[in-house]
């Protein structure tokens, strides 16, 4: 049997001719009639399952005034002839993972985090201070700015299509997609972009892949490479142009800052985008949302997309897992994940698969090659023996979700006052607790034991230009060379900066334009050269009060800044320091 | 449908009623080659069946009766309104009842429709994301190869090509794993 003759004839695009061939194979082929009745059946379920509206749905307006009479007639017949239109169970296209602001469906209902998207809805952020995110079921994420309205959101076998009137929407996808503003139609094979839809104009800009935009106006279309941009409006012409490097607001600030200064970011405090204690009783705990920061706790740099993310609280000070992001380009917080409401109280793992609270001391980073955040250790949410967080957590920062990894060799003992880096050159993080040293490779996710040294309370960092990783607190700084086969301590004997080695959990960070070893816990910031060990000293007016708990990874440099953040409470502005040259 | 008919019907009826929908649907596919025009085929079939339900003999198969009644639409259909032959001419209808009677005996076997569709989806899960979309387009969006063409960048040879490559490892799939099934 010819497949394709037989595909042509049940798709209706069989020529008279082709039909005639397809009879007489039908006739000398005594099985043939079997194979045709097996390919209309694939036919019939294909329509049922491809289609998430069955095509029997889609039954023609002249025979729907028959179904009033089978519906009466159903009932008397015996053999039980029912109904063929099954009401179909709408199946959810996405979730709402966050909510910032008022964020309403397109029929007026209040949205929240968790509430399913369904294909046909829409929904809107109402304000400039707004904002929302949807996941949707193969990860492809959607993050809604302000003031936006994506009125309908359709999906089927063939992709999905998105209906966006107004606002501005960035879109991380790995799977084709469709969106439609006023003006224009876009067409993406999974990228990552940014289109913002006015009532005047279309402008869509192309962080990476390749994305299909067609004005609707006239069906010109242009594809937009990435790191260009185009606008489809009236009278402008439809072409992809550069996008010209725009420097940030914090890029202008710190640019405008001194060398050895201090400058406290306005209206930063991480308290505005802390969930309503109200929404949110049981995770309150003994001090609530403040111990994300003031609780043993920690941060990491996404150096992608250049914000800090920071996670912390358990203990018995905060129940709360939810994950934050200060983005530095735009001075401004993001609550990125809500808090579980379903505790698994005492265990690692809630019962919706994330992460428990906890208090992360240094047990964060970022693994930047993997876009992941990696986290282990730390003393989770109510657990009253204060061990036992040995799972191996990463975070997605682009689909907003945590991953068990579950990996294998030889693992860390993990606990309160661990303390880790990630090497960008070797592409592993480095652990040490009080089993020793130990590296976790993402790519193999496994974890491998590389020295015997128990250290613990203290902070480590990556000196990238000579592959070191350099370990400071409690009367030390140690240093390992990482492109050594086996990663050997090495005592540093530091001149002018005793006080400042004799602390515990400082923040610490490596500046690659100063090429110096960069702490901070309070007061003057320490800066350690790792050619002569001296440390410089320098006590610029305008530093915040430390954390008392300790700095940890709250302490990063931002590399596009040519600065540090730095984090110390949820009520107190975010700081920048500049070393400089 | 209207919740309406649904509502009058208990899921036995309702279990009935799709049982036997569902090998009509190919059967008349396969006769016509046309699937929307067998939703409509089958709809007058049950249309038939309902005005004449007396007529029916509960001593006698009920499935048999349902073919005589689909044979009779489609002859009528053709000759009538169409005024045109059937595509493949009437000389393959009684050995396509056959096929269809083996249909209906196997989906008269509870929970078989379901097992199909659910082997169906977990063989979709195993085809690459592109001919996954390019089934989208052809059954979801129920485009032509030119419509799938001009979506996709392909020529129409290769659309062609792969909807028939895609069929046959379908085909091959389910095969298999409804064999494995029957083995239990």
């Amino acid at each position: 049997m010819d497949d394709d003759l037989l595909r042509k004839y049940l798709s209706g695009e069989a020529t008279d001719e082709e039909a005639a061939r397809l009879r007489g194979e039908l006739e000398r082929d005594p099985a043939g009639v079997e194979a045709l009745f097996a390919a209309a059946e694939l036919e019939r379920d294909l329509s049922d399952v491809v289609s998430k509206a069955p095509a029997r749905r889609a039954f023609r307006a002249r025979r729907r005034s028959a179904w009033p009479l089978l519906a009466a007639a159903a009932a008397l017949l015996a053999i039980g002839v029912g109904v063929w239109f099954v009401a179909s169970r709408p199946t959810p296209v996405g979730e709402i993972v966050r909510v910032q602001g008022t964020v309403r469906f397109a029929d007026g209902r209040p949205a929240a985090p968790g509430d399913a998207l369904f294909a046909g809805q829409g929904l809107e952020t109402v304000g400039g201070r707004s904002g929302a995110a949807i996941r949707f079921a193969d990860g492809t994420h959607a993050n809604l700015n302000g003031g936006t309205r994506l009125s309908r959101i359709d999906e089927d076998g063939a992709g999905r299509r998105l209906k966006l009137d107004t606002g501005t929407v960035n879109v991380e996808t790995k799977r084709p997609l469709v969106i439609e503003t006023p003006q224009a139609e876009v067409k993406v094979l999974g990228t990552r972009f940014k289109i913002s839809a006015a009532e005047n104009g279309t402008r869509l800009e192309v962080e990476t892949g390749r994305v299909r935009l067609r004005r609707i106006s006239n069906g010109t279309g242009i594809d937009v490479p990435a790191g260009h941009f185009a606008v489809a409006a009236a009278g402008v012409e439809l072409v992809a142009k550069p996008i010209a490097p725009a420097r940030s607001k914090a890029a202008d600030l710190v640019a405008r800052m001194p060398p050895k200064s201090w400058f406290a970011a306005p209206d930063t405090k991480m308290r505005q985008v802390v969930p309503d204690p109200a929404k949110f009783p049981r995770i309150q705990a003994v001090s609530g949302p403040k111990s994300v920061v003031s609780s043993w706790s920690g941060a990491a740099l996404d150096s992608r997309r250049n914000q800090l993310i920071v996670w912390g609280g358990g203990t018995s000070s905060y129940y709360g897992n939810e994950v934050y992001a200060f983005r530095v380009d735009d001075l401004a917080w993001e609550r990125v994940t809500e808090p579980s409401t379903d505790l698994a109280l005492g265990q690692q793992i809630n019962r919706d698969g994330t992460p428990a609270a906890r208090s992360t001391y240094s047990g964060l980073a970022y693994i930047a090659h993997a876009d992941r955040l990696f986290a282990l250790g730390g003393v989770i949410a109510d657990n009253r023996g204060n061990t036992g967080a040995d799972v191996t957590w990463t975070f997605d920062p682009g689909s907003r979700r945590w991953f068990n990894m579950n990996p294998s060799g030889t693992r860390p003992q993990t606990g309160a006052q661990n303390l880790c880096a990630y090497d960008p050159d070797g592409r592993k993080v480095w652990w040490f607790d009080r089993l020793g040293l130990f590296s976790y490779d993402f790519a193999a996710n496994r974890w491998m034991k590389a020295g015997e040294d128990i250290v613990h309370s203290r902070t480590c960092a990556v000196d990238t230009k000579r592959g070191l990783l350099v370990v400071v607190g409690q009367g030390e700084v140690l240093a390992y060379d990482l492109r050594a086969g086996a990663p050997a301590r090495q005592v540093w004997k530091t001149r002018a900066g005793d006080a400042f080695v004799a602390k515990e959990r400082v923040g610490l960070d490596y500046d690659p334009l100063a090429d110096r070893i960069v702490g901070w816990a309070g007061g003057a910031v320490h800066a350690l050269d790792p050619e002569s060990k001296v440390w410089d000293v320098v006590g610029a007016p305008g530093a915040p009060a430390p954390t008392v708990a300790g700095i940890y990874g709250r302490w990063r440099y931002v590399p596009s800044l040519g600065a540090f953040v730095l984090v110390t409470d949820i009520d107190e502005n975010v700081h920048f320091f500049k070393l400089g040259r | 449908m209207n919740a309406r008919s649904d509502s009058v019907r208990g899921p036995w009826e309702r279990a009935l009623l799709e049982q036997n929908r569902r090998w009509l649907l190919a059967y008349f596919i396969a006769a016509t080659g046309d699937a929307a025009l067998a939703e409509d085929l089958t709809h007058d079939v049950f249309a038939a069946a309902l005005k004449s339900a007396s007529t029916f003999d509960p001593s006698r198969s009920f499935g048999g009766w349902l073919r005589g009644i689909a044979r009779n639409v489609l002859l009528m259909h053709f000759r009538t309104a169409r005024q045109k032959p059937l595509p493949l001419g009437e000389g393959i209808l009684d050995r396509l009842d056959r096929a269809a009677a083996h249909s209906e005996a196997a989906h008269a076997v509870p929970g078989y429709s379901e097992l199909r569709l659910q082997v169906l989806r977990d063989c979709l899960g195993t085809l690459p994301e592109r001919g996954r979309r390019v089934l989208g387009f052809k059954y979801a969006r129920k485009m032509r190869s030119r419509q799938i063409s001009d979506e996709t960048g392909m020529n129409i040879a290769a659309v062609d090509m792969m909807l028939s490559r895609l069929r046959r490892t379908l085909q091959d799939c389910i095969s298999r794993k409804m064999a494995s099934v029957a083995r239990g």
